[in-house]
């Protein structure tokens, strides 16, 4: 149990978290605080499997995981931007009928209920790169994952560039700040939103998959909370693409920790809160601290206006 | 107004139970062999109608409790660890006063029973509104530490139960009749009625949950409304919480309220926040649970199959089918 176990198992952890993250991102740069994470990462994760077990091939799990959760997520854009449900009910509602569509179809598709093993021909093949085993620490630590943990790595620094440097990231910041607008520079806000959101599937689809196909198994609520997670991390980091990679890291460590330490004999049901703990916190800090410095500006204006008062 | 409510709460259930018809259908069993199954398990004898009215009183309660918090703009689904807590507080006091006289323990309990699911309640809600933080965020984070946290207590605390094989807690020895349970559910229903339509602070509640903005500028403390609001649906939980383990369980097992989670929410968004509504909404999901009972033994169908139709039910009860303002146009004045 050395810090270099625990700071790999980190990442690999980090990886699905990340990408659902980086999904929920774009969508919260449109104006759409996507709730329903957790159920499209879940349909993910479900068809990734299932798509593995039916064509006996990895990256065509992948796919299926991710047009399923795609498909899902069009449902989700059409609801709420042409029927105008309620964004919360309606991504509460995905999410119990992803838990429950998951649940149902482990019984006719496989024959089994609770859970599922694919043998392990499907697991997701991890990369082993030379070069990397030069470096001391740091090779180490980020060798031998999946390809998609490394785009995971490398997509916080592809969304950063999109979104500050390129033409359609000004229409998603123009969106965002404000709709009318965005209309009246003539950006198609409609079709803005539903292709972030498109992506938010598509990228929620790669993290479902590479949560179930990396242990090559799926179980009933596999995701346990990441998807909420992942929104914690995107608070807590303001939305900002580079801080959310250490936000995502940071939980990412605080679930291989409790791996690494209820195998030492601590409990592993208060071990268990720790991720969750941390996501309360993330989600709640950003606030406090808002709070916190806005009293401490007022007070110090206050205090500079009666100093200045009574020298003249 | 209420017609299309009710035509629209109507076509959710026939469309859901439609998909969930076509899914039987596609794993290739009867959909309507199923159904008749699962409408025999809940209404078809007596006893399946016991067991229907038992699994829709706590439903009943928690989609109150839903309710009451959505009209002050607080989205309350931290029932599960509103639960969690109840329960734990439950079966602590229950150790604790090992000896004394039975009344006094009873009420101890249902006391302690209604703070620890109100303080769960009012966690989210001040992050809420004294914060602005997501309070579903919150709430859905409470729900897994309260679970975890319950785990833990019910493993290696004083109130685990020792040599059993799976965790439990230890068996709270008093209880509640089935009786007395369903008639303080109406009489509670009817209380809430009462003091929403027809007395002040029903009045504040409802006036600060239309416009909480204009209900400050008329100088009601909304503030402090929203909260309570919160109060109740806590309270009301507890008392869900009060009949589960007094009445029936007796014993906090791993993951007990886990089923629960999200049904009140369903009902009470089925219901359309109406009295009658939520009722029968709440008496479907109790149908359905206790319908699925009879399914498992007679069929092949799985039990979760009443899982998928409540996620369909729920999904589809969220879209206004007949939009108000096509009809307002037409209408036209």
């Amino acid at each position: 149990m050395d810090i270099v176990t625990i700071l790999t198992v980190a990442v690999r952890h980090a990886g699905p978290v990340l990408l659902v993250a980086m999904g929920g991102l774009l969508a919260s740069r449109v104006n759409i605080f996507n709730l329903a994470l957790e159920g499209f990462m879940l349909i993910g994760a479900f068809s990734s499997i299932v798509g593995a077990f039916y064509t006996g091939n990895v990256w065509l799990g992948v796919l299926f995981g991710v047009l399923a959760s795609t498909l899902m997520i069009i449902i989700y854009a059409v609801f709420i931007i042409e029927l105008e449900v309620q964004p919360v009910v309606c991504a509460i509602s995905i999410i119990t009928l992803a838990s429950g569509l998951t649940r149902y179809l482990l019984n006719p598709v496989f024959g089994v209920s609770g859970r599922y093993v694919l043998s392990s021909e499907l697991a997701m093949p991890v990369v082993h790169m030379n070069w990397l085993e030069a470096i001391p620490v740091a090779g180490q630590i980020l060798n031998n994952h999946s390809l998609l943990v490394y785009f995971a790595l490398v997509l916080p620094f592809v969304l950063a560039f999109v979104i500050n440097k390129t033409k359609y990231g000004l229409d998603i910041r123009a969106v965002g700040m404000n709709e009318e607008a965005a209309v009246s520079a003539g950006i198609h806000v409609r079709k803005v939103k539903y292709s972030a959101l498109m992506i938010n599937g598509i990228l929620c689809g790669l993290g479902g998959a590479e949560l179930a196909l990396s242990v090559y198994m799926f179980n009933v609520g596999m995701t346990n909370g990441r998807g909420y997670t992942a929104l914690a991390a995107i608070t807590l980091a303001g939305c900002n693409p580079l801080l959310s990679l250490i936000t995502c890291l940071l939980f990412g460590f605080a679930e291989s920790l409790v791996v690494s330490l209820s195998g030492v004999g601590f409990s592993s049901y208060l071990l268990g809160m720790l991720p969750y703990a941390l996501a309360l916190v993330a989600a709640v800090a950003p606030q406090v601290a808002r709070r916190c410095i806005h009293f401490i500006k007022r007070k110090k204006s206050e205090t500079e206006m009666i100093s200045e008062y009574y020298r003249n | 107004m209420r017609n299309r409510k009710v035509i629209n709460s109507v076509l959710a259930i026939m469309i859901a139970f439609i998909m969930g018809g076509l899914m039987v259908l596609l794993s290739g069993d009867s959909p309507l062999e199923t159904y008749s199954v699962l409408l025999k398990g809940s209404f078809g004898s007596l006893n399946a109608l016991k067991n229907t009215i038992r699994y829709s009183i706590p439903v009943v309660l928690l989609a109150y409790s839903f309710s009451v918090c959505n009209q002050c703009g607080y989205f309350n689904i931290s029932h599960e660890s509103q639960m969690y807590s109840a329960s734990l507080a439950i079966v602590m006091v229950s150790e604790l006063t090992q000896g004394w006289p039975s009344w006094l323990r009873l009420i101890l309990m249902m006391a302690a029973a209604c703070m620890a699911s109100i303080a769960a309640c009012m966690i989210p809600a001040a992050a809420k509104f004294g914060l602005g933080v997501s309070e579903v965020v919150v709430g859905v984070m409470m729900n897994y530490l309260m679970a975890y946290l319950t785990k833990h207590m019910i493993a290696f605390s004083f109130i685990a139960q020792p040599g059993s094989s799976s965790i439990m807690s230890l068996p709270v020895s008093e209880s509640v009749g089935a009786v007395s349970i369903t008639v303080s559910t109406v009489v509670i229903i009817l209380l809430y009625q009462f003091v929403m339509k027809k007395t002040i602070p029903g009045y504040r509640l409802s006036v600060v949950g239309r416009n909480p903005l204009f209900a400050n500028a008329s100088g009601l403390p909304s503030m402090r409304i929203m909260l309570s609001s919160a109060v109740v649906g806590g309270l009301l939980t507890g008392i869900c919480a009060i009949g589960e383990m007094l009445g029936y369980y007796h014993i906090i097992y791993s993951d007990f309220a886990v089923d629960i989670g999200f049904n009140g929410m369903t009902a009470a968004l089925l219901g359309a926040q109406n009295a009658i509504g939520m009722l029968l909404g709440s008496l479907l999901l109790g149908a359905l649970k206790s319908g699925s009972v009879l399914l498992t033994v007679v069929t092949s169908v799985p039990a979760e199959l009443v899982d998928c139709v409540k996620g369909f039910v729920m999904f589809f009860a969220t879209v206004t089918f007949i939009r108000s303002d096509v009809w307002m146009r037409k209408g036209g004045k």
